[in-house]
This record gives structure tokens, C-alpha cells and sequence, in this order.
């Protein structure tokens, strides 16, 4: 069982659009949502509007384990941490007891410290899987647009803690790479051999997979140390086409409360990126 | 081209709005089917190719010429029921890929409806469209700039439409009977597809549907209204009756009027009106047609709207893919869908289950609600 743990607040779509995309985007849909909001006239009205989609959105993705009842509402003081976060504290314990199999807390709505404390409990706790989610706009006027009827591309849900562990991490086995090998020097070569955006990426993202920086935010950080800059559906995608194609294949893992999606390469990857390189070195250049 | 059927999926179709043309492309983009051709179904050609990305890329896989080809091929008896090289040219000037050449004129009266204070004596301003920009789009256009200063209508802009323009834009009763289908099916590549147009609107009154419905997105989304042409003028003479009309509006109101037109003995004819100040929108020259152009995703909807209903249908041709089906017109459509500006989409392609799947989510909340989102 997914619980899903949300705030209200100014924006309704800031809460409805992030379980719309994890829904379309995950396959895996929350059984319970949380909510919680503070008793303003305003927050009342967006709680109403966000139960309505939220309903809807959970109906239609989640039919068998989904009624009116699975969403809990809880009411909250307004500007006041300390109960918010001896709240959140109470229902995560009681969501462990429960045997849940995991939590999102989704920080995209609601105040800055509501968001801090989401982040904060996503680190602590070790004893069930937590995620926080965010999601990310690049333009402000689709805020209030149900996700649907946004452009994908502008939005991107992303797996906060994943993102920044991973970051920090990976900083450190890269400049060790970096150290290593005159192949490091061959790769270079290769990659400024290659003409094509669409090829360069795709021999990077490869590479990357080879080198162990094989979930999705360590090959985007990889790619993005060699100059070229992969957003979170274009990756989503070149990984789905490169998963159809049996250049790699993808697992599940967990580490303490974190649940990451690696990616291996597959002997026909391999082969592929010897392939490329081999078209793209001494001076030979992609298409001779 | 890829299957029409994909033996593995029972055909499904859906009625998606031109702004719902947004989940088309999310979908087609979430199974990494970003590049794709489009075919039109009356002549058969390869139009474009497209590529979704940050923006979309659309290169023309034609050029005019070979539309001026395949319509010169087509019987005399039944040229107006194809477009010629200038219909489809404006497709690209109808969905706003050559607004910006206008823009700093409607930018500038913007800023002056701002710094106006009636209060001080400032004289109120009010628009008027000429027929033809209506048929051109140029308030769904003009919208776009509105929504980026307002977000939202009603838009605090002042507009006069005229019952005779209305007039000029509704005669769009014309449509296809069974012996029209026939001799159209004998000149057409996918006879079956024009069989669907049965009892719909011909090519020109599709065009005018166009037109009266940009006229109506005007007198909803501005503070509008509509006056009556000078009925004591001609019949004939709709022009003058039209401006006469709005003359007798100006001193009634005591209001100023800036008039916009493509049309240059319009703009003539209404010259040296007190208080009714002319304003003329050169026409986009042919010859400014690009290979390639990159616009927005709601660009790119529009166009893909305006596209379908100028061919009556379309074709996307994915590779590896089942193909979609997209009809203008088609049995059984009524005015409702005109005025939501709905698109038919048939096809044994996946996506339209999941596309349907979001889409109810959004109708039940508006049966529901009301909401308007």
C-alpha cells in the first residue's frame, strides 16, 4: 500500500498535478492520501476542489483499492511548525505500524517549512521507504493547468532525496574517473567526433550506464558534466527507447528508506557503444 | 506509411478540443513517438514532418508548387473543394506563426488603453475587426497577447462587432450530399475517409465556421457589443452599411474607433470619419512560407486545428506505430463541436486509451463542478 501525503494551499493543481503525473508516469498509484490544510475560508475551497480531483484522478488510475474514504483530511494550525511537524510525525508512525509500503510526501504545495520538514523526515526515517516528491514547473503560467493539458515537457516530478544523495555522492566517484586512463582521452575523442545532439546523447547516456552511473539522476549528472543537458522526460524517454531495444536493462533496488531504479547494460549495449566509437574515432566522423 | 489497424488493438475514437490537442502530443511524447509525418486526405501528399521537443519542429515535406500541382490535377467541377496554394498558406498565417509582423501595433494600443483615464477627459477606445480578420483568426491571435498581459478573460479591451459582419460570416450552410462524396472519392488517395464527410460542411463553409467562431470568442472573452449595419444603405453594399453603422455608434456613444482591415477599399471607404481612426493589416505575402518553422506546443495546436478542418482530415503517420486519424468533419458533427473547436480522432493506436482515461477524469469533474479549466 502507497500512502500519499499532501498539504493544501494557494494552488489546488500544486497538489492535484503531482499525483496526476506520478500516476501517468509510475506504475504504481497511491491507495491513500493525507492531506493536510488549515481552516481559511480559501484552503476549505481548494481542499474541496483538490478531493474532487483527487478522487477522480484515483478512481480512474486505481480503481479496485480506491473509495471516497481512502482520503483522511487533517486539520493543522496555520503558521505554526510545531504541529505540523508533530503531526506528520504521528501519522508516519502510525503508517509504519500499518505495515504501509511506502510514503510520499509531496512538497511541492504548501509552506517553506512544510517543505523542509517533508525533506527532513525523508532523511530520518530509516525503517520504511519515504520519497519526496516535487514537481517541477519551468513555466509559471501552467500552474493552475491540470497536468493532462500542459505540455509533459514543462513538468517534471522529481524524487528529491534520490536527486540530491546521488548528486553528492557521484561528485566524488567522478573525479576519481576523471583521474583514471588514457580510455577517459579515447571518450573525449569520440564524443567530439559526433556531430549529432540526438547521437551524442545517446552515446553519453550509454557510456554513462557502462561507467556505473546507472540511475536515471547520475547519468543525468554525467551528461551534464560532459556539456550536454538531458531534461527529465527527454532522459525518461531515450532510456525507454534503450530498454525496447535491449541496449539495457532495468531493476529495482533498495538502500535503507530509498528506493532507486538502476539501469545495466546489456551485452548488445556494449556492443553498440563499441560500435559508435569505433565510427567516430581517428578522425572518421558519424555516417562514414 | 505505418498500418491503419493495429491487429492487436480494436479501433477506438475520441473528441478531443483544440486545446486538448495538448494530450495528443504528451502521449505521443511519452512512447517516444516524437517524430512523425502528417498526410493530408484529399491529395494524398506528404506534408510535413514533425518533431516534438521543447518546442515543435515542423518541416514542410512540400512546397507550394506541388500543392498548385495536385490542385490543377483535381476537375474544375471540384477545385473548390480542395485548397489551393494560398488556403494553405494560410493555414500557417490562420494559427499565428506570422502574428509577431502585427504585434507591436496591438502592443502599442494596449499601452495606450492603459494610460487611458476617462476620468480626466480621455476619450473611450473602442476595435473593430473587418470580416476577414475574423476569417483569418486574428482574434484567437490577438487572445494570445491578452492572455499573457490579463491570464485570464474577460480581457479589459472594448470591442464593437457589427451584425453585418456576423452576416457575412454565418452563411456557411453549404454540405456534402452523397453525390458530391462520389465524385470527390474518384479524385481522392483514402476514399474511405471522405465517406465520413457525409452531410458536413464544404470547403468555404468550413472556412466561414472558422471565421464565426473567432467572432464569437470575441464577444465572449472582451467587453463587446454588437451593433446593427445601416439598413437604410443597399443590400449589396455591406461595406458601407458596416461603416455607416459604426459612425452612427461613435457619436452615440462619443467614443473612438480604431477599425483594422486587411481589405484596402474598406479601410478607403471608412477614411475621414471623425474620431474613427483606420488601420491597415498588410496581408502576408506567399513567398514568406519557411522550410521549417519551431513554435510552442499551443501554437502548434491551433495549426494542427486549423490544418484539419482546411483538409477535413489528416493523417499521422508514426513509425512503428498505429496511425491517427484526425477529422475536421465527420458524421455526425454538430454545431457544439464547432464551437468547442473538437477534432475526431480515430485509430487502433493505445494512446487514445490513455488519453480517454484523462479525459474523463477532466469531463466528470466539469458535469460535476462547472468548473472551467
Amino acid at each position: 500500500m502507497i500512502t500519499w501525503i499532501t498539504t493544501i494551499g494557494w494552488s489546488p493543481f500544486a497538489v492535484i498535478n503531482p499525483i496526476w503525473a506520478y500516476c501517468k508516469e509510475y506504475e504504481e498509484y497511491p491507495d491513500r492520501i493525507i492531506i493536510f490544510y488549515t481552516p481559511y475560508k480559501r484552503i476549505k475551497y481548494n481542499l474541496h476542489i483538490c478531493k474532487k480531483y483527487i478522487t477522480e484522478i484515483l478512481k480512474s488510475y486505481n480503481k479496485k483499492n480506491f473509495n471516497e474514504n481512502s482520503i483522511e483530511e487533517v486539520e493543522i494550525e496555520n503558521d505554526n511548525i510545531q504541529p505540523y511537524a508533530d503531526r506528520l510525525s504521528k501519522i508516519i508512525q502510525r503508517e509504519k505500524n500499518q505495515r504501509t509500503d511506502k510514503i510520499i510526501l509531496d512538497m511541492t504545495p504548501g509552506r517553506k517549512y512544510m517543505s523542509a520538514i517533508n525533506v527532513y523526515y525523508g532523511y530520518s526515517i530509516a525503517e520504511i521507504p519515504i520519497q519526496v516528491y516535487y514537481l517541477h514547473l519551468e513555466e509559471s503560467k501552467y500552474q493552475d493547468v491540470p497536468y493532462p493539458l500542459s505540455p509533459i515537457i514543462k513538468n517534471e516530478l522529481i524524487d528529491i532525496l534520490e536527486s540530491s544523495e546521488i548528486f553528492s555522492k557521484d561528485l566524488e566517484k567522478h573525479s576519481e574517473i576523471n583521474e583514471e586512463k588514457e580510455e577517459e582521452k579515447l571518450e573525449k575523442e569520440i564524443l567530439k567526433n559526433i556531430k549529432t545532439v540526438d547521437i551524442k546523447k545517446d552515446y553519453l547516456m550509454i557510456l554513462s550506464i557502462k561507467k556505473g552511473f546507472n540511475t536515471k539522476t547520475k547519468i543525468r549528472k554525467f551528461t551534464f558534466g560532459n556539456g550536454i543537458i538531458i531534461r527529465g522526460h527527454e532522459l525518461d524517454n531515450i532510456l525507454k527507447r534503450f530498454t525496447l531495444d535491449n541496449l539495457v536493462s532495468a531493476h529495482f533496488i533498495r538502500d535503507d528508506n530509498l528506493k532507486y531504479k538502476i539501469y545495466n547494460l546489456t551485452e548488445k549495449g556494449k556492443y553498440f557503444l563499441r560500435d559508435l566509437g569505433k565510427k567516430n574515432i581517428n578522425g572518421k566522423q558519424e555516417g562514414d | 506509411m505505418g498500418n491503419f489497424i493495429n491487429q492487436n488493438n480494436a479501433i477506438s475514437n475520441l473528441i478531443l478540443n483544440s486545446n486538448e490537442l495538448i494530450m495528443l502530443l504528451n502521449e505521443l511524447y511519452l512512447d517516444s513517438n516524437t517524430r512523425f509525418t502528417i498526410v493530408d486526405c484529399l491529395y494524398g501528399l506528404n506534408l510535413f514532418n514533425v518533431h516534438i521537443s521543447d518546442k515543435i519542429e515542423i518541416e514542410l515535406a512540400i512546397k507550394l508548387n506541388d500543392i498548385k500541382d495536385a490542385y490543377n490535377k483535381i476537375p474544375n467541377e471540384l477545385r473548390e473543394e480542395f485548397p489551393s496554394k494560398s488556403r494553405f498558406f494560410e493555414i500557417f498565417t490562420k494559427s499565428g506563426f506570422y502574428f509577431e509582423t502585427y504585434e507591436k501595433e496591438f502592443e502599442k494600443l494596449i499601452e495606450e488603453l492603459e494610460n487611458l483615464n476617462i476620468l480626466e477627459g480621455d476619450m473611450p477606445i473602442a476595435l473593430f475587426f473587418d470580416t476577414n480578420l475574423y476569417y483569418d483568426q486574428f482574434f484567437t491571435q490577438l487572445s494570445n497577447l491578452l492572455k499573457k498581459k490579463y491570464r485570464k478573460p474577460k480581457y479589459p479591451i472594448y470591442f464593437l462587432l457589427s451584425e453585418g459582419v456576423k452576416k457575412e460570416l454565418i452563411t456557411y450552410e453549404h454540405k456534402y450530399k452523397v453525390d458530391d462524396l462520389e465524385k470527390m472519392k474518384e479524385n481522392c488517395v483514402y476514399p474511405d475517409i471522405i465517406e465520413e464527410f457525409f452531410n458536413q460542411n464544404k470547403f468555404k463553409a468550413r472556412i466561414k465556421h472558422l471565421g464565426h467562431i473567432d467572432f464569437l470568442k470575441c464577444n465572449e472573452n472582451v467587453y463587446s457589443k454588437i451593433i446593427e449595419e445601416d439598413e437604410s444603405i443597399d443590400k449589396n453594399d455591406m461595406d458601407s452599411r458596416i461603416i455607416q453603422g459604426l459612425i452612427k455608434e461613435i457619436r452615440q456613444q462619443n467614443i473612438k474607433l480604431y477599425l483594422y482591415s486587411q481589405d484596402s477599399d474598406f479601410i478607403a471607404r471608412a477614411r475621414g470619419n471623425r474620431n474613427l481612426i483606420t488601420k491597415h493589416l498588410e496581408k502576408i505575402p506567399q513567398s514568406m512560407l519557411k522550410n521549417k518553422y519551431c513554435c510552442e506546443w499551443e501554437l502548434f495546436n491551433r495549426f494542427l486545428y486549423n490544418l484539419v478542418i482546411t483538409f477535413g482530415a489528416i493523417i499521422i503517420d508514426i513509425l512503428n506505430s498505429p496511425n491517427l486519424f484526425l477529422y475536421g468533419i465527420w458524421r455526425g458533427k454538430k454545431l457544439n463541436d464547432w464551437e468547442k473547436e473538437n477534432l475526431k480522432i480515430i485509430s487502433s493506436n493505445p494512446i487514445l486509451k490513455r488519453i480517454e482515461k484523462d479525459l474523463s477524469i477532466l469531463n466528470n469533474i466539469k458535469i460535476e463542478e462547472g468548473f472551467s479549466n
